[in-house]
C-alpha cells in the first residue's frame, strides 16, 4: 500500500503541498485529478523520492521511499516530460534500466518489440513525442514494477496505442496486482480505468474515494415542477432551460428521490454524474470557478 | 526490509564512460602526441633530452591542462543536475545519491587515469626503444598529473554541486581559482587611495587562495636547472611531490564536501545560479562587495584624477557600484528582473551601511595599518625599494626610525605639494611573515635636493655601503669570474672590451668590493656619481651557492672609485679609458 500522511512541501516559502494525505491500496488504479497548479506533479515527485519533503511521511508497505533503493526498485515513473539523454537509443536505455532495476525482464522487453515497433538503435530524441512516450512505456512495463506512477501518461499517444498500452497496464494490474497511480486531465479516460480517485486543489487533497462512491455522492436531476424545491435538498448547481431545471444535487438516487417527490414534479430524471462533472462541481465548492474556465 | 546499498553502479559507470568517450579520447590523443609519439619520432635527439622532455611536460600537464580538463570532466559528469528533466529522471531511479555521486566521480577519475596509464605504458616502451630509461620521469608525470587532476576535478565537482546552472558552473570554477587574485588586486588599488602606506598589488592574503596561480608561481611542477654529463646546464628536474600530495589530499576533501552537498541537494534547484540555500546570501553580498570594489574602482579611475584625498567621491562611486552589484546578484538568484521589493531595499541598505563602515574604518585607520611600525627585535631583515635583503641591525634600526618618522608626519606628507619619489620598505619578520609599506616622499628639487627631506634620507639609507655590498657582493651570489668583462667607449663611439686574466678579474672584484664598502662605488638615484667620460663599466654574472648561473649586473666606474681605478690602471687599461 502506498501511503502519504500529512505531507507538506514548500518552494521558497510557497506551500505547494499542504498537509496532504493519500492512500493507494495495493492493486488499485488511482486517478489523481485536480486543476492546474493543484500540486499533482509535485506530489508525484515526492512519491518518487525526487523531492525532499518538508514534513509528513511517504511509505510503500510501511517503508519510506526517499533514498530507499529497495522500494524504488519496485516503482517506475513516467513523467509528463520525458527525459532522454543526448544520443540515447532504446537499446542504451534498456541497458541503463536493466542495470538499475533488478526486476527488468529482458524477455518481456523483446516480446514488446512486436507492440512498439520502434527502431531500437535510433536516438530517442529523434522520435516524435508520441513515439517517445511509447519508448517510455516499453521500458517501464519491461521493469515489471509493483507500482507504476504516471504523470499525464497518454498525452501524445494515438488512440490505438493509448488503448493498447492501457490494456497492457490493466492486464498487469489484474495478473500481478500492480498498483497504478495516474495523474491526468483526461477525466473521461480516467473514468474508464480508475477504481479510486483523489481530487486535489491548492496543494490539499479535497476528497479521496473509490470511483463508485464518488459518483454515488452526487447526482444530476432534470426536473419540471411548479413548486419550490425542498430545503433539505443540497443543490450544488442549478440551471434552467425553458421550464426544465437541471440540478446537481448531493446524495444518491435513493436519498434524493423522496425529497424531489415533495415538489410533485411533472418530469423528474435522476442521472449519474461523469467523473468530469464530479470534478467540476466538487471544485466549484472550493472557489474554483467553473464559469471562468468555460468563458 | 533489507536494503542492498551499492557504492557504485556498474551500468551507470559503463554508460558514463562510453558516452564520455569523445572527451577522454581527446585527452588520450593529446598526451599520445606529446609523449610516446614524440619520443618515438625523435631518434636524433640525445637520450638525456628525452628525459627532459618528459619532465618538461609536467608543467603543462599538471597545471594548465589538468585545470581545464578537470573542469570539462566535472561539467560532463554532473551536467544532469542542471536541467530539471534530467535531474528528476536520475533522482527517480533506484539509486542512492551516494551511488550516483561515487559512480560519476569515479567515472570522471577514470577519464584521466585510463588514458594516463595507456600513455605511461606506451611512453616507457617508446623511451626504451630509444635506449633511454624514462620510467622515473614518466611515473613522476603520471603521479603528479593524477594528483593535480584530482584537485582540479574535485574543485570543479564542488562547484558543480554548489550551482544548478550549466553556465554558472564554469564561472564559479573560474571564480574559485581567480577571485582571490582579482579581489586582492582591486582591493589594494582601492585601499591605496585611502590607506597611507599601502602599495597597489600588495599581497593581502596567501596566494594559495588562487590554486592555479599558486601552482604557476611556485613552479610546483616546474623546472630546475640541471647539469648533464657533458657539463651543460639545461633541463628540468621534478621536485613537486610534497605540493602534489597536498593538492591531491585537498582534492579528496573537496570531493567529500561535494558528496555531502549532493546528499542534501534539493533537485528542484536545477536551473538556479546557486543551488545551496545558505550560499545564497553569501553570493548576494559577495557580488555586491566585489562589484562595489571593482566597478567602483573603474569609475574612480575614469572620473577622479587623484583619489588619494578624495574619500567622499570614492565612497560614492563604490556605493553606486555596490547597488548595481546587489541588484544584479538578486536578479540572478531570483531569475527575474522584478527584484525591487521592500525586503531587497532593506537588505541593500544594510549592505551599503557595512561597506561604508568598512571604508571609513580604512580611512581612519581603525585597524592600525597605517600606524604600524615593527619593533627592531621583531625584524629579521629589511629590503629597501625591492633591493637586497639586509639583516644588518644598524640598517634595520635606521629603517625603522625613518619609517616611524614617515608615519608621524603622515598628514603633512599626504598634503605636501611638489616632487615626490616613491619608496618601498619590506620587513621580513622573525615569525616568517613580511610587512610591506609604500610611500611617496618629498626630496626638494632634482637639481638641489633637500638633505633634511625624508626622500633624500631614504636615498642615503638605500646607498649605505652595507646595503650596496649586499646588493653587489652578497654571500649567496658570487661573481662568475669567467663571465666578467670590462668595457669602455673609444673615440669613434664604439665600445671595447679589455681582456683580463682570471687573477686580474679576482683583483678587480676585490678592488670594487673595497670601493663599495667605502661608499665610493655603486651609488644610485640622487646620490649617483657621474660616470667617467669613457663610460667605463664592469659587468658580470652571478653564481648561486650550488654554482647555477644567475642574474647579470653592471657597475659604472666613477672618478670616486679610486681603488678600482688603481687596479685597472695596474692591469694596463689605457689612461683614456680611466677618465
Amino acid at each position: 500500500m502506498l501511503e502519504v500522511k500529512h505531507l507538506t512541501k514548500t518552494f521558497d516559502g510557497f506551500r505547494a503541498l499542504d498537509d496532504l494525505s493519500l492512500t493507494v491500496p495495493r492493486g488499485a488504479v488511482y486517478g489523481l485529478v485536480g486543476p492546474n497548479g493543484a500540486g499533482k506533479s509535485t506530489l508525484i515527485r515526492c512519491l518518487m523520492g525526487i523531492y525532499r519533503i518538508d514534513a509528513g511521511e511517504i511509505t510503500l508497505d510501511e517503508q519510506p521511499i526517499y533514498e530507499c533503493v529497495g522500494n524504488k526498485q519496485r516503482m517506475v515513473y513516467i513523467p509528463d516530460e520525458i527525459f532522454f539523454e543526448g544520443g540515447d537509443s532504446i537499446r542504451d536505455l534498456k541497458q541503463l534500466y536493466a542495470a538499475v532495476y533488478p526486476g527488468f525482464d529482458r524477455e518481456r522487453f523483446d516480446r514488446l518489440a512486436a507492440v512498439f515497433t520502434l527502431d531500437q538503435r535510433q536516438p530517442v530524441r529523434r522520435f516524435s513525442k508520441g513515439m517517445q512516450k511509447q519508448a517510455a512505456f516499453w521500458l517501464a512495463i519491461s521493469c515489471r514494477p509493483e507500482v507504476l506512477i504516471l504523470d499525464e501518461p497518454v498525452d501524445g499517444l494515438d488512440p490505438v496505442m493509448r488503448r493498447q498500452i492501457m490494456g497492457m497496464i490493466l492486464d498487469d494490474v489484474a495478473e500481478h496486482g500492480t498498483t497504478v497511480l495516474v495523474s491526468s486531465h483526461n477525466l473521461r479516460e480516467l473514468e474508464d480505468i480508475c477504481d479510486h480517485v483523489g481530487i486535489m486543489h491548492g496543494g490539499k487533497m479535497l476528497l479521496e474515494r473509490s470511483l463508485s462512491a464518488l459518483q454515488d455522492n452526487m447526482v444530476k436531476v432534470q426536473l419540471v415542477t411548479e413548486l419550490p424545491l425542498p430545503e433539505a435538498l443540497q443543490v450544488v448547481h442549478q440551471s434552467m432551460v425553458g421550464r426544465v431545471q437541471t440540478l446537481i444535487v448531493r446524495g444518491n438516487a435513493d436519498t434524493v428521490q423522496p425529497l424531489l417527490a415533495q415538489c410533485h414534479p411533472l418530469l423528474c430524471d435522476i442521472l449519474p454524474l461523469s467523473l468530469e462533472e464530479v470534478f467540476i462541481y466538487e471544485l466549484g465548492g472550493v472557489n474554483y470557478d467553473v464559469k471562468d474556465i468555460l468563458m | 526490509m533489507t536494503l542492498k546499498t551499492s557504492l557504485c553502479n556498474g551500468g551507470l559507470l559503463r554508460r558514463s564512460f562510453v558516452k564520455g568517450a569523445p572527451l577522454w579520447s581527446l585527452w588520450l590523443l593529446g598526451w599520445l602526441l606529446i609523449l610516446p609519439i614524440y619520443l618515438i619520432t625523435r631518434p636524433d635527439v640525445y637520450p638525456f633530452e628525452l628525459t627532459q622532455h618528459v619532465n618538461g611536460c609536467l608543467t603543462l600537464g599538471c597545471t594548465i591542462a589538468a585545470f581545464f580538463y578537470g573542469l570539462a570532466v566535472a561539467w560532463y559528469q554532473f551536467a544532469w543536475l542542471y536541467r530539471t528533466r534530467s535531474a528528476y529522471h536520475y533522482a527517480s531511479l533506484p539509486l542512492r545519491r551516494e551511488t550516483q555521486f561515487l559512480t560519476r566521480y569515479l567515472s570522471g577519475l577514470l577519464f584521466h587515469i585510463g588514458p594516463a596509464l595507456v600513455v605511461t605504458l606506451l611512453s616507457m616502451a617508446a623511451g626504451g626503444a630509444q635506449g633511454e630509461n624514462v620510467v622515473l620521469p614518466i611515473l613522476n608525470w603520471l603521479g603528479a598529473t593524477t594528483l593535480l587532476f584530482l584537485f582540479y576535478y574535485s574543485l570543479a565537482v564542488l562547484c558543480a554541486l554548489l550551482t544548478g546552472h550549466v553556465a554558472a558552473m564554469p564561472v564559479l570554477y573560474l571564480i574559485a581559482n581567480f577571485l582571490s587574485l582579482v579581489l586582492q588586486e582591486v582591493l589594494s588599488l582601492i585601499l591605496t587611495l585611502i590607506l597611507f602606506g599601502l602599495s597597489a598589488g600588495q599581497n593581502l592574503w596567501p596566494t594559495w587562495f588562487s590554486p592555479l596561480v599558486y601552482c604557476l608561481n611556485r613552479g610546483v611542477f616546474s623546472q630546475e636547472r640541471l647539469t648533464n654529463a657533458a657539463g651543460e646546464t639545461t633541463g628540468y628536474l621534478f621536485t613537486g611531490w610534497p605540493i602534489a600530495l597536498i593538492f591531491g589530499t585537498v582534492g579528496l576533501l573537496l570531493a567529500l564536501i561535494a558528496f555531502l552537498l549532493l546528499r542534501q541537494r534539493r533537485m528542484e534547484s536545477a536551473g538556479d545560479v546557486i543551488a545551496v540555500g545558505w550560499l545564497k546570501p553569501v553570493f548576494r553580498y559577495g557580488v555586491t562587495l566585489c562589484c562595489g570594489l571593482t566597478l567602483g574602482w573603474i569609475i574612480v579611475s575614469l572620473v577622479l584624477e587623484s583619489g588619494r584625498t578624495s574619500f567622499l567621491p570614492l565612497l560614492v562611486c563604490v556605493l553606486i557600484a555596490s547597488v548595481i552589484g546587489f541588484f544584479a546578484a538578486e536578479m540572478l538568484l531570483a531569475k527575474s528582473l522584478r527584484v525591487f521589493q521592500k525586503k531587497n531595499l532593506l537588505r541593500l541598505g544594510g549592505a551599503l551601511v557595512v561597506i561604508t563602515a568598512l571604508l571609513l574604518c580604512c580611512k581612519y585607520d581603525v585597524f592600525g595599518f597605517t600606524r604600524y611600525v615593527p619593533q627592531a627585535d621583531q625584524v629579521q631583515a629589511v629590503s629597501l625599494d625591492s633591493g637586497p635583503v639586509v639583516d644588518d641591525s644598524t640598517i634595520i634600526e635606521r629603517t625603522i626610525a625613518l619609517h616611524q618618522e614617515i608615519v608621524d608626519n603622515r598628514h603633512a606628507l599626504e598634503n605636501t605639494p611638489g616632487n615626490t619619489l616613491s619608496y618601498r620598505i619590506t620587513y621580513y619578520l622573525q615569525n616568517g611573515t613580511t610587512v610591506e609599506r609604500y610611500y611617496h616622499l618629498p626630496f626638494g628639487d632634482y637639481s638641489d635636493p633637500d638633505p633634511s627631506s625624508l626622500g633624500y634620507r631614504m636615498e642615503v639609507l638605500e646607498n649605505d655601503p652595507t646595503v650596496l655590498l649586499e646588493a653587489y657582493f652578497t654571500e649567496q651570489a658570487q661573481p662568475q669570474l669567467e663571465e666578467l668583462s670590462v668595457e669602455y667607449r673609444i673615440e669613434d663611439g664604439s665600445y671595447l672590451q679589455y681582456p683580463l686574466t682570471l687573477a686580474q678579474k679576482e683583483t678587480l672584484v676585490e678592488a670594487m668590493r673595497t670601493d663599495v664598502s667605502l661608499g665610493l662605488l655603486g651609488k644610485t638615484g640622487m646620490l649617483a656619481v657621474e660616470e667617467l667620460g669613457s663610460h667605463l663599466s664592469v659587468s658580470w654574472q652571478y653564481l648561486s651557492p650550488d654554482s647555477v648561473p644567475g642574474r647579470y649586473t653592471s657597475l659604472s666606474i666613477t672618478a670616486e672609485s679610486v681603488n678600482t681605478l688603481k687596479a685597472l690602471r695596474d692591469m694596463g687599461l689605457p689612461e683614456d679609458a680611466l677618465q
